[in-house]
């Protein structure tokens, strides 16, 4: 599952032309990112306090807060128009963040709450910076504060369960799409990751009721309609996959794999986010992406301990929702053994 | 060095060799979108994963729930025949393949769900830490056998919980007591099984699939880390304490293995964040914060030391990548 041999022969033989290499170095592996990232953090807060101390005074002014925040996300910006280097792509971090913290103060002063309109300030401004900044591991800070942005925003107008569904949604579009816009492909890159970053974040804080029901409105929206949506994402993910094989169904293999779905919806019903991670599994293993998959299995294990503490339902219903949902997996394993040379015959067809 | 399909798409195009026109059609030629075939494996074993899994945390959840009722010899039976069940098929199946490896991982979740069931019948009055830590040496023989890596983290996971719950109750950990020695203990179990997992790995290939280590060494790191920090602020820490040199010793160890022995760059980017953040904390308990100007300095240090981190970090996988390149 691992190859070694030199790929290129292959490519040339397809009919792709290729150029002579450049001596342009690898791109940094992920962990490089979250080192850069948290780095980028730390000194963020250093900024911040220095910032804080020297302008003590100013700072109980609003508009202060919000021009010297402005000042540093445009510096950072006008920094990331030059040629890059990570001295450059590290202090342009350092300046964005603690700019967009004194930004936010100064909303939250403005407004003199933190409700649905300040979430719905933060959610602008971290879409126009994932949008403007051009440096990746800004862009995946950005998507990701801008999907918990939307998470607050969802708690505060009492729709927190649809909002990691659409972000799931959103993640799995962008990462089966990343080849689709070749010149953009590290931005989507970028913000696929800092959605499936903030899934999990998400994941994490929907563990505390509390601050589920610390928003201004009641939840409206059922828990359960949020797991029917990453059910529709996973049929997104099979319709994709059989797309790219090039397989044409049978009706009847149709009609199975919509019913196999819609017993998976109905089984995850008050499963709150089990099925998430498996999604993410699956999308990790469709776009052979190893981290994806990893983050997919953190997902899947989080969620286990997230739901054993939820309050809204007693042990003995989830363990019921576990059985049923155990069964159908098994259901579906000999569904899919069945129907495997059904398929076969219908690909030779193809 | 295994290169995958992914990781040898994105060097052909880090050094512009492909045309971005061309990308999408790289990418289905290389293998980066699975077969149907390879689907087909991948779901049958996402599957019976997640339905054992389902069905073993089932149990667990049920048991939990402590319903009244169930009698207590029904509650044994249940547990007891989930568990004879996953033994069965793992015995029938030869102990081979993914069928017996799904269950017997269940079966080891359900060795714990029968002790917690034990406890809570008869109020053994038995520490939380003992529950945990007797789990682990009655799923040990499994996981000598099993050759699963897996079986081994829930193994050391466990050894980790009980030595936490212990240190709760006792305010110690063996030989060690006080703010450290949870830190200690952890940073022990971790490194242990870090230097054993590392050294079968030589000899038993199945073991050396590169996470499993990655996790232990983070957890050993983090414990590492925080024995720094609590040297750091605790009072006597005019010279050097043992701690801080220990924290020493092993970022030596841990550069001179994952550099030299067996370059793995995940490891030093956690030494290289270990140490900015030791160095941050020095700075924020050994410099006055009255002045505005610590902070700035504070800010450009980090930016300076993670920069220079990243530096070599890309410089030596730029070298990695040289020496095995596809």
């Amino acid at each position: 599952m691992t190859p070694t041999t030199d790929p290129r022969p292959r490519l040339r033989e397809a009919g792709i032309a290729l150029q002579p290499a450049s001596d342009q170095g690898p791109s940094a592996p992920w962990y490089l990112l979250v080192l850069q990232g948290i780095g980028g953090w730390l000194s963020a807060l250093f900024l911040m306090g220095f910032v804080g101390l020297g302008f003590l005074q100013a700072l109980e002014n609003a508009a202060v807060a919000f021009v010297l925040g402005a000042a540093l996300i445009g510096g950072a910006y006008a920094l990331l128009r030059r040629p890059q280097s990570t001295f450059l792509e590290q202090l342009v971090l350092a300046f964005s963040l603690a700019g967009q913290l004194l930004v936010a103060y100064a909303i939250g002063r403005w407004i003199d709450d933190i409700n649905a309109l300040f979430w719905v300030g933060m959610l602008v401004l971290h879409t126009l910076l994932a949008v403007l900044m051009a440096s990746n591991l800004h862009r995946i800070f950005s998507t990701l504060f801008a999907a918990l942005s939307l998470f607050f925003l969802g708690v505060e107008t009492g729709a927190p369960y649809l909002v990691a569904p659409l972000a799931l949604a959103l993640a799995c579009g962008l990462w089966l799409n990343e080849f689709r816009y070749p010149l953009r492909r590290e931005a989507i890159k970028s913000a696929a990751m800092g959605l499936t970053l903030a899934l999990l974040v998400i994941q994490y804080l929907i563990r505390f009721p509390e601050l589920l029901d610390s928003g201004m409105a009641t939840v409206w929206v059922p828990h359960w309609l949020g797991e029917w949506l990453t059910g529709a994402t996973l049929g997104y993910l099979a319709y994709w996959v059989v797309k790219t094989n090039e397989v044409a169904l049978s009706s009847r293999t149709m009609a199975a794999g919509v019913a196999a779905l819609i017993a998976l919806c109905l089984s995850s019903s008050f499963a709150y986010g089990l099925t998430q991670g498996a999604v993410l599994f699956a999308l990790g293993f469709a776009i052979s992406h190893r981290l994806l998959t990893g983050l997919g299995i953190v997902s899947l294990l989080f969620s286990i301990s997230t739901y054993y503490y939820r309050l809204d339902l007693t042990l003995l219903e989830k363990s019921a929702t576990l059985l049923v949902l155990g069964l159908v997996f098994l259901a579906l394993r000999a569904l899919l053994r069945r129907c495997s040379r059904n398929l076969d015959g219908e690909t030779a067809h193809a | 060095m295994d290169t995958t399909r992914r990781q040898q798409l994105d060097r052909l195009i880090d050094r512009e060799e492909i045309a971005p026109a061309d990308y999408p059609r790289a990418a289905t030629l290389l293998g980066l979108y699975p077969s149907l075939p390879r689907w087909r494996a991948f779901l049958d074993h996402l599957l019976l994963w997640l339905s054992a899994l389902a069905l073993g945390f089932s149990v667990l959840f049920f048991i939990a729930y402590n319903w009244t009722a169930m009698d207590r010899i029904g509650r044994f039976v249940l547990v007891e025949l989930a568990l004879v069940i996953a033994l069965g098929v793992y015995l029938w199946r030869g102990g081979c393949g993914p069928v017996a490896q799904a269950l017997l991982f269940t079966a080891a979740l359900l060795v714990g769900g029968l002790l917690a069931l034990f406890g809570q019948t008869y109020q053994t009055g038995a520490d939380p830490w003992q529950l945990f830590f007797t789990w682990s040496l009655m799923i040990l023989p499994w996981a000598l056998i099993a050759r699963l890596p897996a079986l081994w983290l829930l193994v050391i996971g466990l050894w980790n919980i009980a030595a936490l719950l212990y240190h709760e109750t006792f305010n110690a950990l063996w030989l060690f007591s006080g703010d450290t020695g949870i830190a200690w203990g952890l940073l022990l179990v971790n490194g242990l099984a870090l230097v054993a997992w590392e050294v079968s790995s030589r000899h038993l290939p199945w073991l050396d699939t590169g996470w499993p280590q990655r996790l232990l060494a983070t957890g050993a790191g983090m414990a590492a880390t925080w024995l720094a920090l609590i040297d750091i602020s605790s009072s006597k820490s005019d010279g050097v304490g043992p701690e801080l040199l220990v924290y020493g010793l092993v970022l030596g160890a841990l550069y001179w293995v994952y550099r030299h022995l067996k370059p793995d760059l995940f490891m030093l980017a956690g030494g290289c964040l270990s140490f900015i953040v030791v160095v941050d904390w020095l700075f924020v308990y050994h410099v006055s914060f009255q002045d505005e100007g610590t902070f700035l300095l504070l800010s450009v240090i980090t930016i300076g030391l993670t920069t220079a981190s990243v530096r070599w970090l890309i410089h030596l996988n730029r070298v990695l990548h040289h020496d095995a390149d596809y």
